[in-house]
């Protein structure tokens, strides 16, 4: 499954939200709160080996799926390189 | 001309409106005047700014240096706030700063707390820990909600929120907010709209 793919279940199963696009707001559509997304950070931190540094845990990063896909893609590809 | 006496629903109206107005207006003053009162004699021993009010018990006790700000809140409940500061520490307390009843400060080095800050029930907050004894610096605005605990050695930055149950042990940045065993932080634009007016 890719990431989108994933982190797509994930958010579906976990926040019982069904019908959001990838470029909608999590806060201003209301899709996650604080606790999902304290939830959202610890998943991907189990599910793609990364570690989130809390500054990096800001809306720039987090607030979209597609923002958090790329976010995720990135951290991934540092991971690799170093 | 003989002025006319008022009629039964006009004498009702009329005694029903001042015993709204007591209500409403007197009664709150009152309390209030008694919970000023209170926090004088609670906090003797403290230099206290103006208007300082405990509307409940508060176990106080002042062998250091602690200074409250003006128009501190102290509202009372289930079990008492306690302000505790020992002997050579430090407690500062800003304007305007409430505290929830069962919170606790309790200062062995320094304790400093900002202004506009709010301490819900359970609360703790102590600069040693059985093991360190270090400096805690709440800053402005922070908002900390129930039973959260602060270590020894953190600085919450001006306008974050510590969620309830929390316990802090690494510093946390302004405009965040922190979560979790141990607790981790998050920008507030992350999760509350217009937190920081962005």
């Amino acid at each position: 499954m890719s990431t989108r793919d994933t982190l797509r279940t994930f958010i579906v199963d976990t926040f019982f939200v069904d019908d959001f696009a990838d470029d909608d707001s999590f806060l201003r559509k209301g899709l996650i709160d604080s606790t999902g997304m304290m939830e959202l950070v610890a998943f991907i931190e189990t599910e793609f080996h990364i570690k989130l540094d809390d500054k990096e845990l800001v809306p720039e990063n987090l607030d979209s799926l597609s923002r958090v896909v790329a976010f995720v893609d990135r951290k991934q590809s540092l991971a690799k390189a170093s | 001309m003989k002025p006319a006496i008022p009629s039964r629903e006009e004498a009702l109206q009329l005694a029903r409106a001042s015993l709204q107005m007591v209500r409403t207006e007197v009664f709150p003053r009152a309390e209030r005047m008694v919970a000023v009162a209170r926090a004088r004699w609670m906090f003797r021993a403290f230099r206290m700014g103006r208007d300082v009010a405990a509307y409940g018990p508060v176990s106080a006790r002042n062998d250091g240096h602690a200074e409250l700000g003006d128009k501190l809140t102290f509202l009372g409940g289930m079990l008492p706030t306690s302000v505790v500061c020992y002997e050579h520490a430090r407690l500062l307390v800003g304007n305007e700063t409430q505290f929830n009843y069962g919170a606790s400060v309790e200062a062995w080095e320094s304790v400093q707390i900002g202004a506009r800050c709010m301490f819900a029930s359970f609360v703790r907050v102590s600069d040693r820990d059985g093991q360190r004894i270090a400096p805690i610096i709440i800053e402005d605005d922070v908002w900390v909600a129930h039973g959260a605990i602060l270590l020894p050695g953190v600085r919450i930055g001006a306008r974050s929120v510590v969620s309830a149950g929390s316990i802090v042990s690494q510093d946390v940045p302004p405009d965040s907010l922190a979560m979790g065993n141990p607790a981790r932080s998050m920008s507030l634009d992350l999760v509350a709209r217009d937190a920081t007016g962005t």
